[in-house]
């Protein structure tokens, strides 16, 4: 029999249990730790890099649109308005 | 369930249950190359911790040509030779005795090594260098290919060959100059 198989099943033997339970939970934290960091990097990532290149005196990359000063009715005649109706002689 | 539809399933939805399948299938023996390496069980804990960090942050760089087992194993013994080249144990590890004309050494087998009690072998082990244990231990507690120690070591096959000879050998006569007398 090869002995250093149960010099193995020995090591197997004490880190079973309660250390790899331990060690799982550290994994399992560091995982979550790069996830968040991920997260935020994708979300406020590209606005971060537009205020600095716009601070370094570039133009802004990122153009909002479709903003509420924009007017959903913009194809549309305006309403008629007192100074509109020619009919009334001021 | 092969580990290949567990990678996949976990590169999907990033599930907890993947990734407890994953860890629970390999994290003794990550933990048990770990320990052959460095010695130390609290580094060797550390070891399996940044292993399996490593593992699941890189887990969509794994395309599946190898064997989930190999690309896990090569990530434990590139991280644990880091880890000894940063403790600056690397010279006793990669540079001993290749520069050493071969002498003449008697040939052990296997057997008699193996055939050792455990308390023996740890007796044995613990009289060796941490160069001379790692190899023995990499080579018949772990069962690496001397082709593969020989890529981690940065070695030549014929001088990985050459100091486990001689390595078998000095546990040969650690245990005979014991234990001979008590048999």
């Amino acid at each position: 029999m090869n002995n250093f198989l149960a010099l193995r099943e020995e090591d197997l033997a004490a880190f079973a249990g309660e250390r790899q339970r331990v060690v799982r939970k550290r994994v399992e934290r560091e995982l979550r730790t790069a996830e968040f960091i991920a997260s935020m990097v994708e979300l406020f990532g590209p606005v971060m890099a537009d205020t600095l290149n716009v601070l370094g005196g570039g133009d802004p990359l990122l153009v909002v649109t479709g903003g509420e000063d924009q007017d959903p009715f913009g194809d549309e005649d305006p309403a008629p308005g007192p100074r509109t109706n020619p009919d009334i002689i001021r | 369930m092969e580990d290949m539809d567990i990678v996949l399933a976990y590169r999907r939805h990033q599930h907890a249950t993947c990734f407890r399948i994953l860890y629970e299938r390999y994290a003794g023996k990550v933990y048990s190359k770990a320990v052959t390496m460095l010695h130390k069980q609290s580094e060797a804990e550390d070891a399996t911790q940044e292993i399996f960090t490593k593992i699941f942050l890189s887990l969509g760089k794994f395309e599946g040509q190898a064997k989930f087992s190999t690309w896990v194993y090569s990530i434990t013994y590139n991280l644990c030779i880091d880890k000894i080249r940063r403790g600056k144990r690397s010279r006793e590890l990669f540079a001993a005795e290749i520069e050493d004309p071969p002498d003449r050494v008697e040939e052990v087998t296997d057997e008699a090594l193996m055939s050792m009690q455990v308390n023996e072998l740890r007796y044995v082990l613990a009289q060796l260098s941490e160069a001379e244990r790692t190899l023995l231990l990499m080579k018949y507690k772990d069962g690496v290919k001397i082709k593969t120690i020989a890529e981690l070591l940065g070695k030549t096959e014929s001088a990985v060959k050459m100091q486990l000879k001689r390595v078998k050998e000095k546990a040969k006569k650690i245990h005979d100059q014991r234990f001979a007398s008590v048999i």
